[in-house]
């Protein structure tokens, strides 16, 4: 087993919609698997057409109890193979390594309601944390975008668990969803996102415009925000002063690892931060969705995992 | 760069030891279209004295100037008055106003106290230029429209002020809604009082700007009980709710506005 995951079969599969199974995953020694926070994801590794590949799933089972983890996967057209391997190949009884959890969707401490907007297979992460509020006695509403009742995952234990606090939009039905909802709210109200990468724009640039401040808004990307031509580039690592080529197609975090410089990374989508290095001199070409505005502009750094160098050598602090 | 030249239009006295000015500029413009200044400067003459500045009709280069003459004796200030009216002028140590308005402001709740005056009758202005809505929150000694402040020009655009001494300010922020800011002038243990109640209604700290006046008193949070207790940075102080011996770091949390207190080792 690599270090730093964990061996674990596949148990209960179920279908939680026509395109959405559930699948829960025992630790392969038969210990309890950590306790996580709601929010939380994992990264699943999976051999599929002798290809490994890496695909991050949020947990949604009861985060302090369960013991083991639970994840959905919905089977997509556009798959790039994990989710046709989730959803088409894996058995139960199959073994695979998985992360140890991470959290870069936490639950804000200081919220005093929290509003959760999902559009179809974004309500996995707030299963977990409606979940964790429900114990805590908080106050919470999830307004829940799907194409139908029937394509709607979920739907039967949320309308049984959260009555109230749960409000459906269906699209076959004519009924939309709108940030609108989240106008004339309450000071101390959060909000979070989890859907398409444009849903997530529209609702976040919203709710800016409705006042609420950087910190109560939340959302988290799934997939790589910000794209463009993935030229080939140097960079040199300042202390050494040795020059590494970045090949076209592939990025620094991959390049650095593969010549043995080793740097934290956790996320590989440009989201979470870990693999920022200090950059001494060039200009970055930032395609991250970690840094603001203003970070761009005072910090000299660079998100290995996506950015690139926007002409010239980035000389790192290396 | 080339100095801003000042000429009064029009004043008007507005308290006892403030008045308002309206200037135009003779060259030059000002940094800022709200800001703070320290000096008065004529030909022959400076004076040292609190100034505030908007800027309501800058495209015509005309600006609303608030000066407090309180630190200058009668014939300071006759001299000063005299001053203005005969000669041009300029403004020295220019800063920014304390206060900055967030994008996407809906509403702001300006709590004043006396000794922040002459700050708060800027915001106000600026506030109005800038069509925001506001609730005036005041000390019962100080009544912005009342008998105080005669200041014709914001009759009609001023809202009224409602004293908060004895409103139950912790309901009253609970009510407000997301796109409201909290704008705190005055002594500090009416700002650290008001910024405490802001944080427990859930006001983060971007929705909450402050000036304090005066001395700051230092708090310290005890890592056991998770209250406050008066005390420095790096002393020893006994929690006044807990009663446990804490040694006092010199970490200090902006958000708590308080040193970290561990409890003593024996």
């Amino acid at each position: 087993m690599t270090s730093g995951r964990l061996k674990v079969i596949v148990k209960d599969i179920k279908y939680e919609s026509p395109s959405v199974k559930s699948f829960k995953l025992w630790s392969a020694d038969d210990s309890l698997l950590p306790r996580f926070s709601g929010g939380s994801h994992i990264t699943t590794y999976v051999m599929y057409n002798d290809r490994l590949i890496e695909r991050h799933y949020s947990l949604i089972n009861d985060s302090k109890a369960d013991g083991y983890y639970q994840i959905a996967v919905q089977r997509s057209e556009q798959s790039r193979g994990g989710s046709v391997y989730w959803n088409d190949y894996m058995k139960e009884g199959d073994q695979l390594e998985i992360s140890y959890p991470r959290s870069h969707f936490p639950l804000s401490f200081e919220a005093k309601h929290h509003m959760f907007f999902a559009a179809g297979i974004g309500i996995t992460p707030f299963l977990a944390m409606m979940r964790e509020l429900k114990k805590q006695g908080k106050s919470f509403e999830l307004h829940y975008a799907s194409p139908s009742r029937e394509m709607c995952a979920f739907f039967a234990d949320l309308i049984t668990m959260y009555p109230r606090q749960v409000h459906f939009y269906f699209s076959s039905e004519k009924n939309r969803m709108s940030p609108k909802i989240m106008e004339n709210q309450y000071i101390g109200t959060h909000v979070y996102f989890c859907g398409s990468a444009q849903m997530m724009k529209e609702y976040a640039a919203e709710a800016r415009k409705y006042g609420y401040p950087a910190k109560n808004i939340h959302y988290e990307w799934f997939e790589t925000q910000h794209t463009g031509p993935l030229n080939a580039f140097q960079v040199k690592l300042g202390r050494s002063g040795k020059i590494l080529e970045v090949p076209e197609n592939e990025s620094l975090l991959n390049t650095l690892l593969a010549c043995g410089v080793e740097i934290p990374y956790a996320c590989k989508i440009g989201g979470c931060g870990s693999c920022q290095i200090d950059v001494v001199d060039g200009e970055v070409d930032h395609r991250d969705s970690f840094l603001n505005d203003e970070e761009r502009v005072a910090k000299k750094v660079i998100i290995a995992c996506v950015s690139r160098a926007q002409k010239g050598i980035v000389v790192l602090d290396l | 760069m080339e100095a801003v030249r000042l000429k009064l239009i029009q004043e008007q006295r507005i308290s006892d030891y403030i008045y308002v000015l309206e200037v135009k500029t003779l060259t030059g413009s000002l940094n800022f279209y709200h800001g703070a200044a320290e000096q008065l400067r004529f030909k022959h003459q400076s004076f040292s004295l609190p100034i505030r500045f908007t800027a309501p009709y800058q495209e015509v280069g005309m600006y609303r100037i608030f000066i407090d003459t309180y630190f200058l004796t009668d014939e300071e200030r006759l001299n000063v008055l005299n001053q203005l009216r005969t000669h041009d002028f300029q403004l020295e140590c220019l800063s920014p106003l304390s206060f900055v308005l967030q994008p996407n402001t809906q509403k702001v709740l300006l709590f004043i106290e006396e000794i922040a005056l002459l700050e708060s009758l800027t915001v106000m202005e600026m506030l109005a230029n800038l069509h925001i809505d506001m609730i005036l929150l005041v000390t019962d000694e100080l009544q912005i429209t009342g008998k105080q402040i005669n200041y014709k020009l914001w009759q009609d655009s001023m809202p009224t002020a409602i004293s908060f001494q004895n409103k139950d300010v912790h309901f009253l922020l609970s009510w407000q809604k997301i796109g409201t800011h909290i704008f705190a002038a005055g002594a500090w243990p009416m700002v650290d009082r008001l910024k405490r109640i802001a944080e427990d209604v859930g006001f983060s700290d971007e929705l909450f700007q402050f000036k304090g006046y005066g001395e700051m008193t230092p708090y310290v949070f005890c890592v056991r009980c998770y209250k406050l207790t008066k005390g420095n940075q790096n002393t020893q102080v006994q929690c006044e709710h807990c009663r446990t011996i804490l040694d006092v770091s010199n970490q200090y949390s902006k958000r708590l506005g308080a040193y970290l207190g561990n409890i003593k080792a024996i």
